[in-house]
């Protein structure tokens, strides 16, 4: 019954296909985390790291990820305990439980994610009604944004505004989900994404073409671009690049694979999977870095852009830049426009990611419970708004915060080691090779091989090694240490334990679930001996 | 450097970062469109194929 239920969906073409996965990869952070990271991290120094983590981890898990998803796909799994399970040849019974990082771990950062989206839509309307222009200074900007993440704070917003521009994403979400892969997915990636490129090149002549202020956005490329050298001995300006490669190509969250399994088993994956990674950088390296940080320079020069970045990239990609908004030549008008196109490209940019994020929970409801398509995609929104609230109440208590370090962070690279463990160790280097290059348009380079079962394990397992040192333990015991992920604050210390119980509330649902699915399938192949859903659960 | 020009080194990895990707992009971008973009199949995928 799943493989039939998952036949039912394909991607319409080809082009769409690569919109859609380069939607899911291209975000906010090649946006707003991209240029931030580089100018913090070394400058143009940070791009020998970040090219060779390009290189050794990118390029390699993409391709794993996608030769994974389209050999599930054909197998009847969309979803990752399934392709875990035939990854390991059905003998392996703790492989499939392993596959609940690809469940719980892109719905959690589904869940934050599209609140923070949100507020790229509210922001987008307030710069259409001109609604922070007038207020100038960075530091009432800054509460502006500050009063719209607070509902607590009604000096500004009421508490009503920013659940109401979540609800709209919500139910924007729902429209184009319930309409399926190529009904739904693929149509919005093909009107967003050229939306996107359009809106990014406009702003990006814009912001090159700026008079002189308090700097020169030569002065901006200047501050991103100058290496320094000492930093290549530095190793967190390694870890810094390899971590960036893990948010901006979507890796080990469990979509890539997800999106892949609506492939046929001939389609390629090798020169398709890495036409996305390359549309991404040239959106993250190109687009990404001539906008903000060149922008926020010109307007607050070196130093005070220095200080803005350091404030996080809502600081700068939020309230520098709606500044900047107001101060441009040719008045209020042509500001209210240049904001509504920065604030309209983070939503698209967010909005596709999100729309992926959600996919591998409601790809496992209609698999493997049977549930239609919009019955499956209004449980994930409804559960999405019921925790989406605790987010939209508990902000500024770091509920958020708890979330984003232990699956959109820490998580990844955990999934992304099982992963490659189980393509390159348990499936065997020998057979996922072959299936990479089942239809392939591009014969990837042999020493890629090599790559794909030592070098990104090793890489993989250093990186791994490295944060569960120096930021997971500090984290978890919630200690208060310099640069931690999560700033220590006493007062929101019961919020942050009850944003832990609640994220491992979701991954024990996900144990069980999986578990109930293969009881369910064991059942079906007694009561049907000539089916082969596959053996009984553990 | 003087205040509102980019530094040599600066200009070096900008260029290079951004042309590569740029080349990259377009590489890939032309050996797809030297092929054919035609509808992915719509039938559903042979169950029985096997995995080696």
């Amino acid at each position: 019954m799943s493989a039939h239920t998952h036949a039912q969906e394909r991607w319409a073409t080809r082009i769409g296909l690569i919109l859609a996965m380069a939607g899911n990869a291209v975000g906010l952070g090649n946006f707003l985390r991209f240029p931030v990271q580089a100018a913090q991290n070394g400058g143009g120094t940070f791009m020998i790291p970040y090219f060779i983590s390009f290189l050794l981890l990118g390029i390699p898990l993409m391709w794993v990820e996608w030769t994974i998803g389209r050999f599930g796909g054909r197998h009847g799994h969309a979803t990752i305990p399934g392709m875990f399970d035939e990854l390991g040849d059905r003998k392996r019974k703790w492989a499939k439980y392993l596959g609940v990082l690809g469940i719980v771990m892109p719905l959690v950062v589904f869940i934050y994610y599209t609140y923070v989206v949100s507020w790229m839509l509210g922001f987008s309307f307030f710069s259409l009604t001109g609604g922070y222009f007038g207020l100038g200074e960075f530091s009432q900007v800054a509460q502006y944004l500050y009063s719209y993440q607070d509902v607590f704070d009604g000096t500004i917003h009421g508490g009503w505004v920013a659940v109401a521009f979540f609800l709209i994403t919500i139910v924007f979400l729902y429209s184009v989900l319930s309409r399926g892969i190529a009904g739904g997915i693929e149509k919005l990636a093909l009107i967003g994404m050229p939306i996107l490129f359009l809106f990014a090149f406009i702003l990006m002549i814009r912001v090159l073409t700026l008079p002189p202020a308090v700097g020169t956005p030569a002065e901006g490329l200047n501050f991103i671009w100058n290496p320094e050298w000492t930093s290549l001995s530095d190793a967190k300006v390694w870890l810094a690049a390899a971590g960036q490669m893990f948010f901006t190509l979507s890796l080990g969250m469990g979509t890539i694979h997800c999106y892949s399994s609506y492939l046929t088993e001939r389609d390629d994956v090798t020169l398709t999977g890495l036409s996305t990674g390359a549309t991404n950088e040239f959106a993250e390296v190109v687009l990404g870095g001539t906008i903000a940080i060149p922008a926020a320079v010109t307007f607050f020069g070196v130093a005070g852009a220095t200080a803005i970045a350091e404030g996080g990239t809502y600081d700068l990609g939020i309230v520098a830049m709606s500044v900047v908004f107001q101060g441009l030549p040719g008045g209020q008008f042509w500001g209210q426009i240049t904001g509504f196109l920065w604030f309209f490209l983070l939503f698209i940019a967010g909005i596709t990611s999100s729309v992926a994020l959600s996919s591998p929970a409601i790809a496992f409801l209609q698999q493997e419970y049977g549930r239609t398509r919009k019955h499956a995609v209004l449980m994930v929104m409804a559960l999405a708004v019921a925790l989406g609230t605790l987010h939209v109440l508990f902000y500024h208590r770091q509920f958020l915060d708890v979330w984003d370090y232990w699956a959109g962070t820490f998580g990844l690279v955990i999934f992304a080691a099982v992963e490659i463990v189980l393509f390159s160790w348990i499936f065997g280097i020998d057979r996922g090779w072959k299936e990479m290059h089942i239809g392939a348009d591009l014969r990837v380079p042999l020493i890629y091989k090599f790559i794909i079962k030592w070098v990104t394990p090793v890489f993989l397992f250093i990186l791994l090694g490295w944060w569960a040192v120096t930021e997971a333990v500090p984290t978890l015991l919630m200690r208060d240490v310099e640069d931690a992920p999560i700033a220590y604050d006493p007062e929101t210390i019961v919020y942050r334990w009850f944003s832990r119980l609640v994220m491992l509330g979701l991954l024990a649902l996900g144990l069980y679930l999986i578990h109930q699915a293969w009881v369910r399938k064991a059942v079906a192949a007694e009561a049907s001996p000539a089916a082969d859903p596959g053996p009984a659960a553990s | 450097m003087e205040g509102s020009s980019i530094a040599p080194f600066a200009w070096f990895f900008m260029l290079l970062s951004m042309g590569s990707v740029t080349v990259l992009t377009a590489y890939c971008y032309i050996r797809i469109l030297s092929g054919s973009d035609e509808p992915v199949e719509l039938e559903a995928p042979e169950s029985d194929v096997p995995d080696s």
